[in-house]
């Protein structure tokens, strides 16, 4: 783990504060002219629509409204990629054979690993759940494959019986 | 490791339970055996096929204690049993680690399973092919149908848990979009020159989810893309 964490260093973003700050904006050009703004893409060279500030990474260019938006993104991104290079969650997810958290369960904590239940028995047997301290996902089939639960499933959620259809459907599941 | 008695470690070798067991038939073939009148002739002769049938017999017993130990298919989980039985009312799956029986024994200890004691604990590798620790002595895992644990994550397995690991955090660290993401997956899988690795994409890019995550399936020689939660 101690190669792992020390990959997770952030790369220094070049941030450019305004769009009206010129030689920023110069640099911005070069190096990401697509960015990624709320909810769709932006060509910086036509506009920067409502956006005034702009986190650029060498694959990557995310643009705010505020800069103060930008930097409290920033600082949450630092805190989540510390916690995901951690291969265990501090609680685990539940998964319950039965609905109303009843029958066999299986408890895990391994995370960014594709776990495909059938490795522990429990293929096709989830009616409910508790979701511990990672979010998760949970896939119909192995391989994070098939189709994605909708469900809650973030961080403390949990679900005494799965939604329509899902009933001892669950195949795959990731742990973030 | 606990240190166990050896004479209970031989006892744990035997692979044929039901040789202790009788059955009607015995009684009459002990009495057949009594009723035929002793020979002296060829006494030595017998003595040294049955000197000789021991030891290959005792032989074999240890040749299959030793094959009957295994390696994991799938080094990257562990799960913990809470009872020795199959199938398990309730597992634990951990992260493997170097010494799986003591990353189980901590869930006992800090009251995750149970609240005593860990008892014995024995790694086996599941039907599954990963590796289960198990409450129980060296036998648990032949009676449940299993094969004992190796005993050691070989230098394979080592290097396995390293790509894996580097793989989920080139994926989280930043966010590689559907486009790249399958190039950023063969790039660690040449940097680790694995041969015969497949990489397949799972798809399901939304605005929400427009980043990827990437994870190992060391079983399949597979690595598994998909996206991931959170807009980049």
């Amino acid at each position: 783990m101690k190669r792992l964490l020390g990959g997770v260093i952030l790369a220094t973003s070049v941030i450019i504060a305004t769009p009206g700050a010129h030689a920023a904006r110069t640099s911005a050009e070069r190096t990401a002219r697509s960015a990624w703004f709320e909810d769709h893409w932006l060509d910086l060279t036509v506009s920067w629509e409502q956006a005034t500030a702009c986190d650029v990474q060498p694959d990557l260019t995310i643009c705010y409204r505020t800069e103060a938006a930008m930097n409290a993104e920033l600082a949450a991104a630092r805190t989540a990629m510390a916690f995901t290079t951690l291969t265990a969650c501090s609680t685990s997810l539940r998964l319950y054979d039965g609905t109303t958290y009843t029958g066999t369960v299986l408890n895990l904590s391994i995370r960014a690993t594709v776990l495909n239940l059938s490795n522990y028995g429990f293929d096709n047997l989830t009616s409910s759940y508790k979701v511990g301290g990672c979010d998760s996902d949970f896939y119909s089939a192995a391989n994070l494959g098939g189709s994605l639960y909708t469900g809650s499933t973030g961080a403390g959620s949990q679900a005494p019986s799965m939604l329509s259809g899902w009933n001892n459907v669950v195949s795959s599941v990731y742990v973030y | 490791m606990r240190v166990r008695d050896p004479f209970e470690i031989l006892a744990a070798l035997n692979p044929v339970p039901r040789l202790s067991e009788t059955s009607p038939q015995d009684d009459e073939l002990l009495a057949t055996i009594i009723a035929k009148a002793p020979s002296t002739t060829g006494k030595r002769r017998r003595r040294l096929w049955v000197t000789g049938g021991t030891a290959i017999a005792v032989v074999g017993l240890a040749a299959f204690a030793v094959f009957h130990q295994d390696s994991a298919s799938s080094p990257l989980q562990l799960t913990c049993y809470t009872t020795a039985q199959q199938p398990q009312p309730e597992q634990f799956g951990i992260p493997m680690e170097g010494d799986p029986v003591k990353a189980c024994e901590q869930l006992w200890r800090n009251g995750t399973i149970g609240d005593a004691e860990p008892p014995t604990l024995t790694a086996c590798v599941n039907d599954r092919g990963i590796v289960a620790v198990i409450p129980g002595d060296q036998q648990v895992c032949d009676r449940l149908g299993f094969a004992n644990w190796i005993g050691a994550l070989t230098d394979d397995e080592g290097q396995m848990m390293a790509f894996a690991d580097e793989l989920a955090a080139t994926f989280s660290e930043k966010c590689i979009i559907e486009p790249d993401a399958t190039a950023a997956a063969q790039a660690v899988i040449d940097k680790y020159q694995l041969d015969g690795w497949t990489i397949v994409q799972q798809g399901g890019y939304t605005p929400q989810r427009a980043c990827s995550l990437a994870g190992a399936v060391p079983e399949q020689h597979l690595v598994v893309i998909a996206s991931r939660r959170g807009a980049p």
